[in-house]
């Protein structure tokens, strides 16, 4: 198990140098940031000077060693914009994201299961058809659009909640009912179709013959085999649940590392974009690696070595 | 001799694209007091459908019991809401499977399985029960029991996933044992062993069996009484002695001369000709008809009922004309 552990980490690590390599090359080609930065006035002097204050004067390779060397003893330079430590930014920011991914999450998977499951059981009748309704309905909505759509029916139409904002919990319910749409979807679906193959599985007809109670049928003896596959989707879509929040963000000006993300790629500002692609990758490293864990915990069969 | 279940007239319809097949047509018999009742017969003949029916397990949809009851001392099961069934399933009538390597469930220990039943059954605490369950792995010949109940059912071999099955199913003393080919999927040497444990339980505890089989040589080693089904219905029924020495059916004639014997040297195996009929072109009259080597006109036209000969019952036109000129 040790073993495997550190295996992994082996891996991640090189997967994270991939992810911050290629999108240091990407962004070189995007556009050059002091540019941006120099007033409409200055002069290629300026330009020249603001290039050499940031380090990008230097060739390529040596800025991208210089990057590296400061990843490795943590400093991931300042930002080109705020001009303050680029992690700093990101520690401020990242409450934000993390709280409204947690509160999707908490929407999304507990109704999602639980709508699955009464799908699958109560196959072929309206309960079904309802389940399959809105994961149809929640899974083919774009996001942004499914954002603006609750703004101009809960904030334009009716003064209900908030249109944006960060603070109080009512500014929280839409972003969090926009993000968790598509994964409470999909999740439901595969939830259903994971326990439709489970309760056609033998040892559900045994646990029947012994005389235990059909809901206990199904959650303790279905549930847990259902959840192998329901877990490795949830593992891939909390990734995209990041992604999203990108989107999410933006639309419901939540101050997340998504926004602070799009802000930073707009204002070509290399240093935050790296830093917090890296963070992204990191979360999104983590969250698989807890997947395989959690794999070993729900069945027995599996096992690392 | 005390009816212990009565099987009376039970029809079982399967949905299959929006035409219902009758997997179980009209089938009556009784099962005594301590004894063992074998139902023979091939793949789809009801054999199955019968022995889960009686503790109300046929999965409904696509299964319907379409008619007849079936009483487990006096109570239609038929009829039990699921929560009467509950306090039946596992404690007057247990039941073993045929495929032990999937009817225990993967992700739970073996000990945790067998003392479900003892919790909700005997009332036992998990600590109770857990100790109850390695008593009863001892009982069925399990090796090192006490680690067999830590274990996982895929860390065990088929044998021994068969004999946690039997411990399972024998856990709370049930009246009934209803076996659906429990040893078809095992080695010979566990078979015997399978069949042995199951006899000795028996004995001791004054339990009845219904043994689901298709194999004649299994009928031969535990039935009291045997009961031959073809196509959801019963054609033959009769002591197993007399079976085997004087077999009316020509089904089950020809089931019987389908084993090869050691004493005799055969070019050639006898089988019955011809294939189980679907149901979607089941003939006319008799179902046996068209593989059967004495067919006559009226075996076309007309289905022959189940006729009492006193001690044995059989549904066979030419068994019945036979009678008649006897007379």
């Amino acid at each position: 198990m040790l073993r495997y552990i550190i295996k992994r980490t082996l891996e991640t690590i090189l997967v994270l140098f991939l992810v911050v390599t290629l999108v240091f090359i990407l962004l070189r080609g995007v556009g050059d940031p002091s540019k941006l930065l120099v007033s409409p006035e200055g002069s290629y002097e300026d330009i020249q000077n603001i290039k050499a204050s940031l380090g990008l004067d230097k060739p390529i390779f040596i800025q991208y060693t210089d990057y590296i060397k400061g990843i490795v003893t943590g400093d991931f330079g300042n930002s080109f914009y705020y001009n303050q430590p680029v992690m700093d930014l990101i520690k401020e920011q990242l409450p934000a994201t993390l709280i409204l991914a947690l509160v999707s999450l908490a929407i999304a998977v507990p109704l999602a299961i639980l709508s699955g499951i009464i799908a699958a059981v109560k196959r072929n009748t309206i309960w079904d058809n309802i389940v399959t309704t809105f994961s149809i309905a929640g899974r083919s909505m774009p996001t942004f659009w499914l954002g603006l759509l609750l703004v101009l029916i809960f904030s334009v139409f009716n003064q209900i909640l908030p249109p944006s904002g960060y603070g109080s919990w009512r500014q929280l319910i839409m972003p969090a009912i926009t993000l968790s749409a598509g994964l409470c979807a999909s999740t439901a679906r595969m939830t259903r179709a994971s326990m439709l193959e489970i309760l056609r599985q033998d040892y559900m007809t045994t646990a029947r013959a012994k005389g235990v109670f059909e809901k206990k049928v199904i959650f303790h003896h279905g549930l847990r085999n259902a959840m192998l596959s329901v877990i490795t989707m949830l593992g891939l879509q909390i990734g995209q649940l990041l992604c999203g929040s990108v989107v999410v963000e933006t639309i419901f000006a939540w101050p997340g590392v998504g926004r602070l993300m799009v802000n930073a790629i707009l204002s070509y500002d290399y240093p935050l974009v790296q830093a917090s692609a890296l963070v992204m990758a990191v979360i999104f490293a983590l969250i698989n690696f807890i997947t395989d864990m959690l794999y070993t915990v729900i069945d027995p069969r599996i096992q690392y070595n | 001799m005390e009816k212990i279940l009565e099987v009376k007239d039970l029809k079982v319809a399967f949905k299959n694209d929006d035409k219902e097949n009758m997997a179980v047509d009209g089938v009556s018999f009784d099962v005594y007091k301590g004894d063992t009742l074998c139902i023979v017969g091939e793949s789809g003949s009801g054999k199955s459908v019968t022995s889960l029916s009686a503790m109300q397990l046929v999965a409904s949809p696509p299964g319907r019991y379409a008619g007849g009851e079936i009483l487990f001392e006096g109570k239609n099961v038929l009829k039990l809401t699921s929560y009467e069934m509950g306090h039946i399933r596992g404690k007057e009538i247990a039941m073993i499977f045929q495929e032990p390597m999937t009817a225990l469930n993967p992700v739970h220990k073996i000990g945790a399985q067998i003392s479900e039943a003892l919790c909700i059954h005997k009332g036992m605490s998990k600590k109770e029960a857990w100790k109850r369950s390695i008593e009863m792995l001892k009982m069925v010949g399990v090796p090192d029991a006490q680690r067999c109940a830590s274990s996982y059912p895929h860390q065990l071999s088929g044998g021994m996933r068969q004999r946690v099955m039997i411990a399972m199913a024998f856990s709370c003393d049930p009246k009934l044992l209803i076996a659906d080919e429990p040893t078809t999927a095992l080695d010979v040497t566990i078979q015997a062993q399978i069949l042995d444990i199951i006899r000795r339980y028996k004995e001791e505890h004054g339990m009845t069996v219904m043994f689901i089989t298709h194999d004649l040589g299994v009928v031969a080693e535990i039935a009291t009484r045997v009961i031959v089904m073809y196509t959801g219905k019963i054609v033959e029924e009769a002591v197993c002695s007399e079976l085997f020495a004087n077999p009316l059916h020509p089904y089950t004639k020809g089931l019987l001369s389908c084993i090869p014997r050691i004493d005799q040297r055969q070019s050639e195996l006898d089988i019955i000709k011809g294939q189980v009929p679907s149901s979607e072109n089941m003939p006319n009259g008799c179902r046996f008809n068209p593989r059967c080597p004495y067919c006559m006109d009226i075996c076309r036209q007309k289905a022959p009922e189940l006729v009492d000969l006193g001690n044995r019952k059989v549904a066979c036109h030419l068994v019945n004309m036979e009678k008649e000129v006897g007379k």
